[in-house]
């Protein structure tokens, strides 16, 4: 019984050369991106690919792919808790992370894309309602505070545990323990917050990615957008790249830290069936696009839907096909593959391949306008810089930086699995 | 505020400029687009090339088209070009006031003018995706117009959104805007759409004018007259 809490505790106090080496990595990234976005701020976003009339590029598509892996964490943690899966509950608390520190992440890609990010507080100040981005902003502002105190709260019994237990740092976990007992009373309140909360964050989270959705398809003049499914559409989309990620990020943690205990072959294989499932309705979805677009034969959808099943896009679209859907599928329905190998292989796979989708969800429909551009300009060109790369890859190492800071100081794993 | 969700916005504004373009006059000159660029302080594009490509100009004013003879009609000798001059439609239901999640652009309620408050505008250009006329410029850098500027018209600084404000320092001035003044076919008419007596009500009513993409309702002051 010890052992294990043991085994969860020797994270948070052993720390390895391998450990440093790694932190200072992603510190040197963090700083290659920082750099960069100092020459987009001091420039103008003209050192970006963005152009008329592709308005928005990766940063955008980046956001809604990281909206999307939020979507994954606290819904696995708030259905551990109201259908009672006991197997799942090694992966609440790392999926809740996962989730606040995309959605910290997702936010800051919507500030890197702004003309003025000096400005950004005006999204406060001057909040008009009639715009789909100011839902978007409420919606994901409120599931960020509700996962925020979710975590907290479920973590407050182990933080007065980690405070006996570590007597060096228990200034900080007494102070964070937010006084508690552990009395039956404080219990049985606890309890019963976090049931509520559950049941209020899971339509919050349809909600933000429907929202999301809506920033593009409210548009009345982009045809493929203006579509009533594309809320659902992105929900789908969400949940399949959120447990995808879910399951990289529980792989990682089993082969770094040794955790076969805990990220069992049963757990990958809940999560694989799972997967399965979804992204069978995500095809789905595809198909239901294809089929209306192409049998209709509306034009200005149908141009963009043959840039990228036929078109210049095509290499990107048909490799999302293959690779994140049909390999994937078939790698999760074999029972030879449905490995905890095969199923992390897929869900990478599923994973990379979802942030292509994004960028053929987003590019294509800004790349054909509804009317032609003016004389002596092309349309749809857009390359993105080494100044967005940089951007993006140093946002993704703060990313990680703050996972591992948070995995030195707090338990991945609710310390209650010890028991 | 919440009124703008709904197309019952779309209330008549007590003065609503509008412009008429007689397409048959256009000779597609671009002297409106030249104009505007100096009377609005538009970088001319051609100034500083670094970071300047075609797709990054801005062109309040802009003679659509391709240059792949699709406006052409009929065969040598007897061939006619079409242009279609374009600005900012001024609409009188714009979607792109409804989608800028500060209230940076809106439609003025005493003369339906579509203006951009750039000292508010965030830059996050959904006012341009949301927009079907692409009308809408971004400053994608800093404005370098390498002249001295029209002190009237206040420089936008990087970072923001702009677009053709139907010259509105000059229209309170009593003076047609820059494009209508300079256009050597005399084929802008600029006037009141709101006066049923107005030189542009006249054109409309008589010569079957029609509007830019009228099936997505957003109701353009801008009509132009058939070739």
């Amino acid at each position: 019984m010890t052992n294990i809490e043991d085994v969860i505790l020797n994270q948070l106090t052993k720390t390895t050369k391998r450990f440093y080496a790694f932190i200072g990595a992603l510190l040197v990234m963090v700083a290659w991106g920082a750099f960069a976005w100092s020459i987009q701020l001091t420039r103008g976003l003209a050192v970006t690919g963005m152009n008329i009339p592709v308005y928005w590029g990766v940063y955008i598509s980046n956001f809604v792919f990281l909206i999307g892996i939020s979507h994954a964490g606290i819904a696995i943690s708030a259905a551990v808790r109201l259908l009672r899966l006991e197997l799942y509950r090694p992966l609440t608390r790392m999926a809740e992370l996962l989730t606040i520190i995309s959605l910290m992440l997702a936010a800051m890609n919507i500030v890197f894309d702004l003309g003025r990010p000096d400005r950004v507080l005006n999204m406060v100040f001057f909040a008009d309602l009639s715009s789909p981005l100011v839902w978007d902003f409420i919606s994901v502002s409120t599931y960020f505070i509700l996962s925020t105190a979710y975590l907290f709260l479920g973590m407050r019994e182990d933080l007065s545990r980690l405070a006996d237990r570590l007597p060096g740092r228990r200034w900080l976990y007494k102070a964070l323990s937010a006084g508690w007992s552990g009395s039956e009373q404080q219990r049985f309140g606890q309890e019963r917050v976090l049931r509520w909360m559950a049941i209020i964050i899971l339509p919050v989270m349809v909600s933000v990615h429907t929202t999301v959705a809506w920033i593009f398809g409210l548009q009345i003049a982009k045809p493929i957008w203006h579509e009533s499914g594309l809320g659902p559409y992105f929900v789908t989309g969400a949940i399949v790249s959120g447990i995808s990620m879910v399951t990289v990020i529980a792989w990682i943690l089993r082969r770094l830290l040794g955790w076969g205990k805990f990220f069992t072959l049963e757990i990958f294989r809940g999560l694989g069936n799972f997967l399965r499932a979804v992204l069978l309705i995500y095809a789905y979805f595809m198909i239901a696009e294809q089929v209306t677009i192409r049998y209709g034969g509306e034009s200005a959808s149908l141009e963009v839907l043959e840039f990228y099943s036929t078109g210049a896009y095509a290499p990107y679209f048909w490799s999302f096909v293959i690779l994140g859907t049909v390999i994937p599928f078939l790698i999760l329905c074999i029972p030879r593959t449905r490995s905890i190998g095969g199923i992390v292989l897929a869900s990478i796979l599923v994973t990379v391949f979802m942030w292509v989708k994004r960028v053929i969800i987003i590019i294509p429909a800004l790349m054909h306008p509804v009317l032609p551009p003016g004389i002596g300009m092309s349309t749809g060109i857009y390359a993105p810089t080494w100044v967005e790369w940089s951007i993006l890859g140093g946002s993704y190492a703060l990313g990680a930086l703050l996972y591992t800071i948070f995995m030195k100081f707090f338990p991945i794993i609710d310390l209650e699995i010890g028991k | 505020m919440l009124s703008k969700l709904t197309k019952v916005q779309a209330a008549e504004a007590p003065k609503q400029y509008g412009m008429v373009i007689d397409l048959r006059r256009c000779i597609g000159c671009h002297a409106c687009s030249m104009a505007c660029k100096l009377e609005n302080n538009q970088p001319t594009g051609l100034v500083d090339g670094e970071l300047e490509t075609p797709n990054r100009r801005i062109n309040w004013s802009i003679v659509l088209g391709r240059e792949d003879g699709e406006q052409e009609k009929g065969k040598y000798p007897l061939l006619s070009k079409r242009f279609l001059p374009r600005t900012c439609m001024h609409c009188i239901d714009p979607p792109c006031t409804k989608v800028c999640p500060v209230d940076a652009t809106y439609r003025r309620p005493e003369d339906g003018i579509v203006v951009v408050n750039y000292d508010r505008c965030i830059g996050c250009r959904y006012c341009m995706s949301a927009c079907p006329y692409g009308a809408r410029y971004f400053n994608w850098k800093k404005p370098d117009l390498g002249r001295p500027e029209n002190p009237q018209v206040p420089v936008r600084p990087v970072g923001v959104v702009e677009k053709c404000t139907f010259c509105k320092h000059r229209i309170e001035r009593g003076l047609e805007p820059a494009c209508v003044e300079t256009c050597l076919g005399r084929a802008r008419i600029f006037g009141e759409l709101s006066d049923p007596n107005s030189k542009v009500s006249k054109l409309i009513r008589e010569r079957g004018a029609f509007r830019l993409l009228e099936d997505y309702d957003t109701k353009p002051s801008w009509y132009y007259l058939p070739w």
